[in-house]
């Protein structure tokens, strides 16, 4: 299903930046000493994103293999909590507000919307990726 | 004379009387009560004079009101009723010809200036103390006032930059987060401009209030001294709103809000990048041409292609179907939308 017309992909990509941002950064040793719980894999990937940043690489292919690896699931029996996923470790940062207190509801329904569009997106470009490889199919 | 000043790092009263009233041995001697001497720091808030809400300081005499100039009785300089600033009195014939005045009897001035005990040099004037009464007839500013170290620094500016230049040169240690090293719109004034500016935060609601009032006590004694509110964590789950109960969020972040210097550094964490770190700069423009990829996608490839069919389908198989391979993340959206 073709994601629906978006007439402000930066207001959807804010939350995936900032997700990023604090990946990149906790991921390059920040001094606050919070932690995205990361797989070795996805470690590996970060860095990879972060030297094409550096490079000024236009080439996307970094980027999404780095979110495919966190949006994918490699069993299923692992329950997600906040100590091994990175999107919650990430949600209670971004939740926390400068007078210590968290977001409401209101606010926190309209991330967890722009997060499912990313996840939408991140498994387009994936279906897309897969197709540039086996145009007919494997199936047929 | 009797005259009440207050050395603020020391918490204590000093008063002293003169047999004869010399202004100039007046000042001199505070300066040596208070231990001022010129190499003071713009920073410190020894040597300060602490000016009394309630009390009229400012004078003029014969030979001074015709120029527009009057004295302040306390802190012995001139001040400039149309600039409303300090005026130097070795200025003062040069200044006075900006307004019109073209033949000074310069004998009477010094004269006048000696007889109120003017301090020559702007250096060896005592301000005042920081959050006091402002200094009458001083024009005030909206400037900004350093809050790495209330009680022992009283640097205030009018320019955000010079008060970041300050925090990084005289305070190493400052908290990570530059916003809350200082505090924004305060109301400050400078005796002299705009030569040898040196800003101290006043504070207006203190005009007509004596000295020894409760309002002058809290607002410029207590309140500086008090440290930091911390946010103490709820006692049981009574405390907690639904939401915060189900992400435990609280439990989670709770090592950053009993810490003011990590809960500083951990906010610094999702800070925006700045424009100098060019690869975090560089990432917007990355993300955004991600979603725009994706958006491209979807609105210029065959119907036909469907994130379920391809990745089912792709050359490598996932380990788990779609159906679940992606069930799990959404999952945990779709129970956490239904919940709210």
């Amino acid at each position: 299903m073709p994601l629906p017309d978006n007439e402000s992909p930066a207001a959807y990509a804010a939350p995936a930046e900032e997700f990023l941002r604090v990946l990149l950064r906790c991921s390059q040793g920040h001094i606050s000493g919070f932690t995205i719980p990361l797989t070795p894999a996805q470690e590996e990937l970060s860095i990879k994103v972060f030297d094409a940043l550096l490079s000024d690489r236009k080439d996307n292919r970094d980027l999404h293999e780095l979110l495919w690896d966190l949006v994918r699931v490699r069993a299923s029996a692992t329950e997600s909590t906040i100590h091994n996923c990175p999107f919650l470790a990430w949600l209670a940062l971004h939740a926390y507000k400068p007078d210590g207190t968290y977001i409401d509801s209101d606010a926190f329904a309209q991330l967890l919307a722009k997060l499912k569009y990313l996840v939408k997106n991140i498994c387009m470009v994936e279906a897309h990726r897969r197709q540039a490889e086996h145009p007919q199919g494997i199936i047929g | 004379m009797h005259v009440c000043v207050v050395v603020h790092d020391e918490e204590v009263t000093v008063s002293f009387s003169l047999p004869e009233y010399t202004p100039t041995q007046a000042n001199d001697g505070m300066a040596l009560i208070l231990g001022y001497c010129p190499s003071i720091p713009l920073t410190s808030i020894k040597g300060r004079v602490r000016l009394d809400g309630a009390v009229r300081y400012l004078a003029a005499c014969e030979t001074l009101r015709p120029l527009g100039v009057v004295v302040h009785k306390l802190l012995h300089v001139l001040i400039c009723l149309a600039c409303k600033s300090c005026i130097i009195p070795s200025h003062m014939p040069g200044h006075l010809k900006e307004h019109g005045f073209k033949n000074i009897d310069k004998i009477a001035f010094t004269a006048a200036c000696e007889r109120w005990g003017i301090i020559q040099l702007p250096e060896r004037v005592l301000h005042p103390s920081p959050r006091g009464a402002p200094v009458e007839i001083l024009k005030t500013y909206q400037g900004y006032a350093c809050a790495v170290d209330p009680t022992g620094c009283s640097f205030a500016c009018t320019s955000e930059n010079w008060m970041k230049q300050h925090v990084r040169n005289d305070h190493t240690s400052h908290p990570a987060l530059m916003t809350s090293c200082y505090r924004s719109n305060i109301p400050v004034q400078t005796l002299f401009r705009p030569f040898h500016k040196k800003y101290i935060e006043v504070q207006p609601a203190l005009c007509n209030v004596a000295q020894d009032n409760v309002l002058a006590r809290v607002l410029q004694d207590f309140l500086p001294t008090l440290p930091l509110p911390t946010i103490t964590p709820p006692q049981n789950d009574k405390e907690i709103d639904p939401l915060l109960r189900l992400m435990q969020w609280h439990k989670y972040m709770e090592p950053y809000y009993l810490d003011s210097a990590k809960h500083a550094s951990v906010l610094a964490l999702k800070a925006p990048a700045r424009q100098t770190d060019p690869a975090y700069h560089r990432l917007r423009t990355a993300v955004q041409d991600y979603i725009e990829f994706g958006i491209h996608i979807g609105r210029t490839v065959s119907p036909n292609l469907t994130v379920r069919k391809h990745l089912v389908q792709g050359k490598h198989l996932s380990s788990v179907p779609l159906s679940v391979a992606s069930a799990n993340t959404f999952c945990i959206l779709r129970t956490l939308i239904m919940i709210l």
